[in-house]
């Protein structure tokens, strides 16, 4: 099922690990929406972590409307948001942006550079989303 | 708003021959959640634990748990309170089932098929006195006690020390499943094994001579204290500079190595900001950041840091 | 066996009902950790007075309660400083209150069913009573009859005060080292009120029953005081050296010890010239042996 790898000891918050390995997961298709996610004391029992943790993750992947969280049932990867408006989309994604634009700017590296690394990243991830996709049909 | 589970007010601990173990204490724990209590030894942690729990009294301020002080609350409150004590000498000439059966008359909540599975999970033998069992297994049985009686709050104070990692997974696992129930249970734990803190700790406090020197969230600490390094291009760093919020620093060559507190996000600008200079900035594992913060550091004293 | 009692009708009935496992708790830990000292108290008096028949005179009695009393005290109070489990046990939902009065009561209940019962089978005979229904014994002399009511009341009283002195004083040890020094309160306590009662002449006419009852006043001021610090005793085992480690202490405790002795034997021997010498058992003398005894006894005698 779903592989999640979690270390406790990286001095990231377990939470935030969770987080970021969910949403990677939802974006290249290894989850598709409608996907359950294992419920808050599965996953606590498999990692060996707090189920508090948990719980902040899937509160916050629910904020980013990565998953939602069904009364009863448990939590389910989201349907894809609906499209979002260029300028949202801008809007959600500039803290990202300003951290590359900083390291950029530290090495010296120059725009085209990084706009080509970030464009290749999102093939890779599209391709996985992709891949998925023909395998299902 | 609700009472704490836990709650020490300006405790203090002053022992006959001159000792200070403990003084202006505070440490405040809510309902259901893990507090992670750590410290060099002789920090005053399994003192302070002892004050707590009614074992030994304060010459100063307060101790409450449950909203109740242990001294004078009576069985029925006591019983809603467990503890696995480090030096964990349980009757010796009892056996893991009479221990059982003694402890069944006083704790409301006590489960007796709990025990037996926890028995046969930390592979304990039911009839065999607990004098003649190896250190480790002794541990096993304190602790076995302890989690039958189905507390609201349980105060472990090192548990796991002597335990094998397997064990110690055990352990950490049973208090998963135990906080994954409904109703929660509140953990206090006190551990030199910091690894275990990250697993499951939601708040941690460092103890140093008889005080709490932080209070935070986990995931506070993790996200404020954190390795910078900073990197001079070709030359050496200029005179007089410093990570700002550096806790600890080391300077070898053109590299500056900082253990700093970034209390935002904005803090380390001006420093990317110079010329020439390039910052990266890891995460740092409790263990380091404990070492860090509590490291003799020479005439300097330890640096407190409140978040 | 299945721990836990369930819910039992109202809530107020489980409360009661768990009370009372409280208490049978505590009483069950006793049992079980005093079960050999118990037995072997039982089976001296077993075999002392019922087979070999040699406890046929309060004065045994009065040896063995006391040598049991002072045991009990140590063994009932001081437990867990002996053992060192005082941490584990404080941290436990019974209070020091319920502790307490516990071991007091599992206490006072052994030393009195060792002391009563003998004295009781002395008084009725019982030994020779029993033994005749079964064997045509040679036991034809009776008991010789102890004339001393005051070796009677001794022999309930003196146990129980040794007990009374001991047990607080070893509650409120806080290592097997004081725990040793505790033994001492029963002596001590014994000591004092037979050298006071050598001391204050108008005491010395009235000497038994006046003594017996400032054993008693003595022993539950002990008690409460004990009481009293226990319910303040911080809960750390320390289970370091016992007596005789550190050569001061030592010879101190044998001093004292000796001079408690000495002080206990000089009153016995004034105590003993107001009772009547116990009779040999082969040989019972006519100022001993009471009328109706000697009937039985003639009686006995016909096939």
């Amino acid at each position: 099922m779903l592989h999640l790898q979690i270390d406790p000891h990286s001095g990231v918050p377990v939470y935030r690990q969770l987080m970021d390995q969910i949403t990677y997961y939802a974006a290249s298709g290894a989850l598709k929406s409608g996907d359950q996610l294992p419920s808050i004391r599965e996953c606590a029992r498999a990692l060996s972590v707090n189920p508090t943790t948990i719980v902040k993750a899937y509160n916050e992947l629910q904020h980013n409307g990565v998953i939602e969280m069904v009364q009863g049932k448990g939590a389910f990867v989201a349907q894809p948001p609906a499209a979002m408006s260029r300028r949202e989309q801008g809007k959600a994604l500039r803290p990202l942006a300003r951290r590359l634009a900083v390291e950029a700017v530290q090495m010296g590296a120059p725009a085209e550079v990084v706009l080509g690394v970030v464009q290749e990243e999102m093939e890779k991830v599209g391709e996985g989303a992709a891949a998925d996709n023909a395998r299902v049909r | 708003m609700t009472e704490f589970a836990i709650d020490a007010c300006q405790l203090g601990k002053a022992f006959p021959g001159g000792t200070v173990a403990v003084s202006g204490l505070d440490m405040q724990v809510a309902a259901g959640t893990v507090y992670g209590l750590i410290g060099r030894n002789g920090a005053g942690k399994t003192t302070a634990i002892r004050m707590l729990l009614g074992l030994l009294r304060p010459s100063a301020g307060t101790a409450r748990i449950l909203g109740a002080n242990m001294w004078q609350a009576g069985r029925q409150h006591r019983a809603r309170v467990a503890y696995v004590s480090q030096e964990q000498h349980v009757h010796a000439w009892m056996t893991p089932r009479e221990l059982c059966y003694y402890l069944s008359h006083f704790y409301e909540r006590w489960d007796q098929p709990y025990a037996m599975r926890l028995a046969r999970r930390f592979d304990l033998a039911w009839d065999r006195q607990t004098g003649l069992m190896s250190g480790g297994e002794q541990r096993k049985v304190s602790i076995l006690l302890a989690l039958a009686a189905r507390p609201e709050v349980l105060i472990l104070d090192e548990p796991a020390a002597g335990l094998d990692p397997i064990a110690r997974r055990e352990l950490i696992d049973e208090l998963v499943d135990i906080l994954s129930r409904d109703g929660g249970c509140t953990v206090l734990l006190s551990t030199h094994i910091i690894s275990d803190l990250e697993r499951i700790a939601e708040q941690v406090g460092i103890m140093d001579r008889g005080r709490i020197m932080t209070d935070a969230r986990l995931d506070e600490l993790q996200k404020t204290f954190q390795r910078v390094q900073v990197v001079f291009d070709g030359r050496l760093p200029p005179d007089g500079f410093s990570v700002p919020g550096a806790i600890r620093s080391s300077t070898e060559g053109p590299v500056v190595t900082a253990v700093a507190c970034l209390l935002s996000e904005t803090q380390l600008d001006e420093v990317r900001s110079i010329p020439g200079a390039r910052v990266n900035v890891f995460p740092l594992g409790l263990e380091d950041m404990f070492i860090e913060l509590l490291k003799p550091r020479g005439e300097a004293e330890a640096v407190e840091a409140r978040t | 066996m299945s721990g836990g009692l369930g819910l039992m009708g109202s809530p107020a009935e489980a409360v009661a009902a768990r009370r009372t496992s409280v208490v049978s708790g505590l009483l069950w830990r006793e049992w079980i950790a005093h079960q050999r000292m118990l037995q072997l108290a039982l089976s001296v008096w077993l075999v002392g007075g019922w087979v070999l028949m040699i406890f046929n005179h309060p004065g045994w009695i009065i040896a063995y309660g006391v040598l049991y009393g002072w045991a009990a005290g140590q063994a009932f109070g001081g437990a867990e400083a002996s053992e060192g489990t005082e941490e584990f046990a404080f941290a436990l939902p019974p209070t020091r209150r319920q502790r307490y009065l516990a071991r007091l009561a599992a206490g006072v209940a052994s030393v009195l069913a060792l002391t009563v019962a003998p004295l009781l089978t002395i008084v009725l005979n019982l030994p020779q009573k029993v033994w005749g229904l079964l064997v045509e014994s040679g036991f034809t002399d009776p008991f010789p009859h102890c004339e001393s009511r005051l070796l009677y009341v001794l022999a309930v009283v003196l146990p129980l005060a040794f007990f009374a002195l001991t047990f607080p004083l070893a509650a409120n040890s806080p290592s097997r080292r004081a725990l040793g020094w505790a033994g001492l309160g029963g002596w001590l306590g014994l000591g004092t009120t037979g050298a006071a009662s050598l001391v204050i002449k108008p005491w010395t006419p009235l000497h038994g029953y006046v003594w017996c009852q400032a054993l008693a006043v003595l022993g539950t001021g002990a008690l409460a005081a004990g009481y009293a610090f226990y319910l303040r005793k911080e809960g750390l085992s320390r289970p370091d050296r016992t007596p005789g480690e550190g050569r001061r202490a030592f010879w101190l405790f044998v001093v004292i010890l000796l001079l408690v002795c000495l002080l206990f034997i000089v009153w016995s021997m004034r105590v003993s010239t107001r009772v009547a010498v116990p009779a040999n058992r082969h040989a019972p003398t006519a100022d001993t042996a009471l009328p109706q005894d000697q009937e039985a006894n003639d009686a006995a005698r016909v096939p």
